[in-house]
């Protein structure tokens, strides 16, 4: 029933438009506002980095969210943003085509600041940007944070951001 | 005109805009084109140098503001920063600016004191800057769980306070010393009477040596603490020091 987590189920390549009906957005007429716009909706963003289409960011430098990715053993990178609560979710997409789960590995408090954080720093190197306006995303199986909600609170009073590797989660089944 | 045609791929909207532009004021592309390069490439490194620190000084008062803003205006400053950012970006050799860590760096100030110079962060509260140039030393007011307990108190983080003296290190405040700077602290900042007067003492657990019995109650209270500036080179102090907050006395 349950399927333990293993790198190489991550599917190398993923078709367009295969997993994410969401509407695609217009990255170039897409800012900061929409985004925020978006997270006050409850609706997820999801970014797609693919060292097959966008291994350059637009100054020419190599991508770092591909190079993440291909770190972990994927060409293609789908992460999804969403507000959970007074925070905001970044998770990656793990598992295999016929089980597709989410990991959460980042956790901000959100703000307005958080929004324009995000927006400036993990999009630019996006080759596709989606939002899921039929919120999709809630009905995938996801794994539960790794921290309880008292603790997230307590770390965000300190820092920015709460990261988690994707090796945190190797001894969770899903 | 030389005969210098280039071929050049352009993304949508500035197509539209320079078709914009062609049919408001009639101006062909190639003009437009030339005239936005001799007016933003082909400046002086020196003009280049100080628009970089105007763009660099209004994105960081934008970023600072920008949580105290609702929709509508989250919508125009962050349209405005996009535009500082482009536009940075570009006098600097086209990598961004972005980079949260500067945009909250603390400001510094500097102020006489006697003999040396004291270097603060520019949102420290000065408590008592009339005998600055009579004190050696100064020290600082932090309570603890400052963003927590004066965000759900007070609506904001409960700040910093600096005060002058002729103390150099913490452990020579007495009682009567901090009751002074107390008082000081609430004659500018009046909430901080309600700081005064929520202090928790521990309690030792009599059954459980060297634990505290009213811990929770103590961990969340905004203990007050006095802590003493750094003097630059103290040897007390390891080599490799960083002040807190960049805060220090230079002899």
């Amino acid at each position: 029933m349950f399927k333990k987590m293993k790198k190489t189920d991550i599917p190398s390549t993923i078709e367009e438009g295969d997993l994410f009906p969401g509407k695609e957005l217009e990255k170039n007429r897409f800012n900061a506002a929409d985004l925020k716009d978006y997270f006050d909706e409850g609706v997820p963003i999801w970014v797609w980095y693919s060292l097959e289409n966008k291994s350059r960011n637009e100054d020419g430098k190599v991508n770092y969210h591909v190079l993440l990715a291909y770190e972990r053993g994927v060409r293609e990178d789908f992460n999804v943003f969403y507000k959970k609560n007074d925070y905001i979710l970044r998770c990656v997409m793990s598992g295999s085509v016929d089980n597709p789960y989410l990991l959460i590995i980042d956790i901000w408090k959100y703000s307005n600041r958080t929004a324009l954080d995000i927006y400036h720093e993990e999009f630019p190197d996006a080759y596709k940007v989606f939002a899921d306006i039929k919120k999709n995303t809630y009905k995938m199986k996801s794994v539960p944070c790794l921290l309880a909600e008292e603790e997230i609170a307590k770390k965000l009073m300190k820092h920015t951001k709460i990261h988690f590797m994707i090796d945190d989660y190797k001894n969770i089944e899903v | 005109m030389a005969n210098n045609k280039l071929t050049i791929d352009l993304t949508n909207e500035n197509k539209e805009a320079l078709e914009q532009i062609k049919q408001e004021y009639r101006i062909p592309y190639g003009n437009t084109v030339n005239q936005l390069i001799k007016t933003f490439a082909a400046i002086s490194e020196e003009t280049k140098d100080e628009l970089l620190k105007f763009l660099q000084y209004n994105i960081k008062k934008i970023y600072n503001d920008i949580d105290n803003v609702d929709s509508y205006m989250f919508r125009v400053l962050s349209a405005k920063l996009e535009d500082y950012l482009n536009m940075a970006k570009f006098f600097n050799g086209g990598k961004s600016i972005y980079d949260t860590k500067s945009f909250t760096q603390k400001t510094l100030k500097t102020i006489r004191i006697k003999d040396g110079i004291l270097i603060y962060p520019s949102d420290y509260i000065v408590l008592n800057p009339e005998i600055a140039s009579s004190s050696m030393y100064a020290g600082v007011v932090e309570c603890r769980n400052s963003v927590k307990y004066g965000e759900e108190h007070f609506g904001k983080p409960i700040p910093h306070f600096m005060f002058f003296c002729n103390k150099k290190y913490s452990s020579e405040y007495d009682a009567y010393f901090c009751q002074n700077i107390n008082r000081l602290c609430v004659d500018v900042w009046p909430e901080f009477q309600v700081i005064i007067d929520n202090q928790v003492e521990p309690i030792d657990d009599p059954d459980k040596p060297y634990l505290i019995k009213n811990v929770e109650e103590w961990e969340a209270a905004p203990t007050i603490g006095y802590f003493a500036i750094y003097v630059q080179g103290d040897s007390k102090y390891p080599p490799d020091y960083v002040p807190v907050d960049g805060a220090k006395i230079i002899r």
